[in-house]
């Protein structure tokens, strides 16, 4: 393929998870494909420059400055501003937008997207998620369930390389594991301890995540090094430089091009298709027209949106998808920091290995089983167990040569977790364009309206609540809750504005993830989800967007698209 | 607490709060230092000289000498953490116009003086100029926790905690506390690991000798 043509058979738009997916199911599947993507090129090792530095090889150590939080005003709101990897945050100066109500919106405009910054945890949906709008009245139904896309998941699980343990769970779906990241023994003897109280229905297991403990092809298994938002030498956890653009890469058939904003959707009002979109150069602002049978929307959930209202606006004023009325709608994201901690006794000759990219999970008990609470659906917790470092309370080591052997020894165990909650749709939680502002390229910005409903307040006291009290039955003691405050977007979970459904009148999407008024435009990353759940989302977007490719491509080979 | 120091064979037990006031505690409020500071986000990496001059004086700087020893004395043949450069570490952070080290240096300086006092209380003489025995029963007063988690903290055992988190700090970021740790460094190793080293293996196969396994 020449670097200059401009006809394809696919268009991918973005990168990251969902976009590497799109592209190597497509190219694997004989398709042209032409990858675009908004920012720089991250070449996979080679671009990983800060993977193998300590603190002190930073100009800063590898913190915050006062002139970083002076550029960035969003991203200083929580974790991930900081030296290290502060190259793959989008700059907010460049890409300003408009909060009606306060959204963090945490962006990754580089080849690979956040897929380089993701937090790794994959948890599959199930029958529990797909069928609660339905079955309570909320927003709509999904339009697939859990055996359709059962093996979908499997795909992209021995793909992607997900460990974990297979535990039999109708709310939690086992799937396609390599071993799991095992308990420390601090966590092995909480889960212990918790199997006896609350009849057993609150599993402590091992978390779920992207992390390689066998080889694939081209990737060693987890150092456990915990660095991972580095980007990984070793290809241990799953992004799209270390997995899916290699795959689609080896076939000859993917043309990658950074620096290409993708302005608009070519909408032909005869063939009621997309022929293809307008590229705006990230460097040189020159407009490329490229042109393609179909296009894959994988520009994260608020971005392939903004694209979709920015399409075909002369036969519908909101944009390509508006007809229904759902575009920009229906806005969600996981609510969370809150939970609780304490310490673990009875373990202080014991330790553990290395630095583990995960710790333990404990699924979804509520609303299930009979348990009726005063809100609708559930939680789910992350957290782990350790010992404390150097740094504690050094006040208590005395002096001398024994001072300096207790510096060495490892502190008291704590165990402590955070819950993670599911946001209802909820029609109201929009995003629109903000005409009176642009970004750097002058390209009008978005306008972000959501804040979290009762449902989700209700929810949230059992969520730091339920915490105290599982670690205290898990042997904890001194256990304290904390909430440390959520605003939405700080999930980093954005979903829902492009929802999929079975009506055209009420959703955007069909079950294939088509735009009900352009077939031949698959929308596959976060937008397209109906409902939340209270898992984290990117497992399920990979198996959306294979699924989806698989579709496109037997459709356009009946020549449907 | 109790056992503890038990265990590690303390001559001595813990004293009550009322007896270290039998020395005066002044807070000192040292003149503001008024030297400029680097600004905001210097560059670690390529360090400007110091741009504020030190402040302490001959006999503070023996007397910090003096208990940053008690703290890190030499061991093994490891050095002290005065022979570490810990005192000019430390009379740069007191004497640097940021807030929070203008605040370590009230406080050290309010401790320094307390433990002359002290001295002068128990001994008739300053301080530095004890043996190791009485310098050791004035620093045993206030190495320790309290045994009352409810007392409040006795300002003389504050002041020590805190010469103890900056020496420890400073002692293991000078290149010989860093070499005392052994700390390897993120090193990557290319390819298969290629499995312990064959001394590695005979210290293994040794201690597993004398536990009577294999």
């Amino acid at each position: 393929m020449s670097k200059t043509e401009t006809k394809f058979d696919a268009i991918v738009v973005g990168s990251g998870i969902s976009g590497g997916w799109a592209a190597k199911e497509l190219t694997e599947r004989g398709l042209n494909v032409l990858l675009l993507e908004r920012g720089k090129n991250v070449e996979h090792i080679k671009d990983y420059v800060n993977a193998r530095k300590g603190p002190w090889e930073y100009p800063h150590r590898g913190q915050r400055t006062y002139a970083m939080e002076e550029a960035y005003p969003v991203l200083r709101r929580d974790y991930p501003l900081n030296e290290r990897n502060l190259d793959w945050w989008a700059s907010d100066q460049d890409s300003p937008y408009t909060e009606v109500k306060r959204f963090d919106w945490y962006r990754g405009y580089q080849v690979g997207g956040r897929s380089l910054t993701w937090g790794r945890q994959s948890y599959r949906l199930g029958d529990l998620d797909f069928e609660a709008n339905a079955r309570e009245g909320i927003a709509v139904d999904w339009p697939v369930r859990y055996d359709e896309l059962k093996p979908w998941y499997d795909h992209v699980e021995r793909f992607a390389g997900i460990s974990g343990s297979k535990e039999n769970l109708p709310q939690l779906p086992d799937g396609e594991f390599q071993p799991a990241m095992p308990l420390n023994c601090g966590e092995q003897q909480a889960a212990e301890q918790l199997k006896k109280a609350f009849d057993g229905q609150r599993h402590m297991i091992p978390g779920r995540v992207a992390n390689l403990t066998q080889p694939l092809p081209g990737r060693s298994p987890c150092q456990y090094r915990a660095a991972c938002y580095l980007g990984c030498p070793y290809g241990a956890y799953f992004s799209s430089q270390s997995s899916t653009l290699p795959a689609a890469m080896a076939t000859g058939k993917l043309v990658l091009r950074p620096f290409a904003i993708v302005t608009e959707l070519n909408y032909d009002k005869d063939k009621q298709r997309v022929v293809g979109v307008r590229v705006q150069d990230a460097i040189t602002n020159n407009t490329t027209e490229y042109q393609s049978k179909i296009v894959f929307l994988c520009a994260s959930t608020l971005n392939s949106t903004w694209l979709l209202m920015r399409s075909a606006t002369d036969i519908w004023p909101g944009g390509l998808g508006s007809s229904s009325g759902e575009l920009g709608h229906n806005l969600m994201d996981h609510h969370f920091r809150l939970g609780a901690r304490g310490r673990l006794e009875g373990l202080d000759d014991r330790y553990y290995f290395g630095a583990r990219p995960t710790g333990f999970y404990i699924p979804r008990y509520r609303n299930l089983k009979g348990d009726k609470r005063d809100y609708l659906r559930g939680f789910g917790y992350q957290g782990s167990a350790s010992r404390g470092d150097w740094s504690r309370a050094v006040r208590e080591l005395g002096i001398g040569a024994k001072f300096k052997d207790a510096l060495t020894q490892p502190g008291q165990w704590s165990i402590g977790a955070t819950a993670f909650g599911e946001m209802l749709p909820d029609h109201n939680n929009k995003i629109s364009i903000d005409l009176t502002r642009t970004d750097k390229w002058g390209q009008p910005v978005l306008a972000i309206d959501c804040e979290i409903g009762e449902n989700e307040k209700l929810m949230r006291k059992d969520m730091m609540n339920d915490m105290a009290e599982t670690l205290q039955a898990a042997g904890a003691v001194d256990v304290q809750t904390y909430d440390a405050g959520y605003a939405p977007g700080q999930g980093i979970h954005e979903m829902g504005t492009a929802r999929m459904g079975r009506d055209p009148s009420t959703s955007v999407l069909n079950r294939w993830n088509q735009v009900w008024d352009a077939p031949n435009v698959f929308v596959t990353d976060g937008s397209c989800m109906t409902s939340a759940a209270n898992q984290n989302p990117s497992l399920t977007y990979m198996a959306l967007t294979a699924r989806a490719a698989d579709y496109a491509v037997a459709e356009l080979k009946r020549q449907n698209l | 607490m109790t056992l503890l120091a038990a265990s590690w064979g303390m001559p001595f037990s813990f004293v009550a709060a009322s007896d270290l006031s039998a020395a005066p505690w002044i807070n000192v409020e040292p003149e503001p230092v008024t030297a400029p500071g680097y600004g905001t986000d210097p560059d670690l990496l390529h360090p400007a000289p110091v741009p504020w001059p030190k402040t302490l004086t001959k006999d503070q700087q023996v007397l910090i000498s003096t208990l940053a020893d008690i703290l890190i004395p030499t061991e093994n043949g490891l050095p002290s953490a005065s022979e570490a450069g810990v005192v000019e570490v430390l009379d740069e952070w007191v004497s640097a116009p940021y807030p929070s080290q203008q605040a370590h240096r009230a406080q050290i300086l309010s401790g320094l003086i307390w433990c002359d006092a002290r001295a002068q209380h128990l001994f008739a003489q300053p301080f530095s100029q004890l043996n190791a025995d009485a310098q050791r029963k004035i620093i045993d007063e206030i190495a320790f926790p309290v045994t009352d988690d409810k007392q409040e903290v006795p300002a003389p055992v504050s002041f020590f905690s805190l010469l103890r988190a900056l020496v420890t700090g400073m002692y293991y970021s000078s290149p010989a506390g860093v070499q005392e740790l052994g700390y390897q460094g993120n090193v990557p190793i290319s390819g298969d690991y290629p499995g312990p080293s064959r001394e590695a293996l005979q210290h293994l196969n040794t201690i597993k000798a004398e536990l009577g396994l294999e």
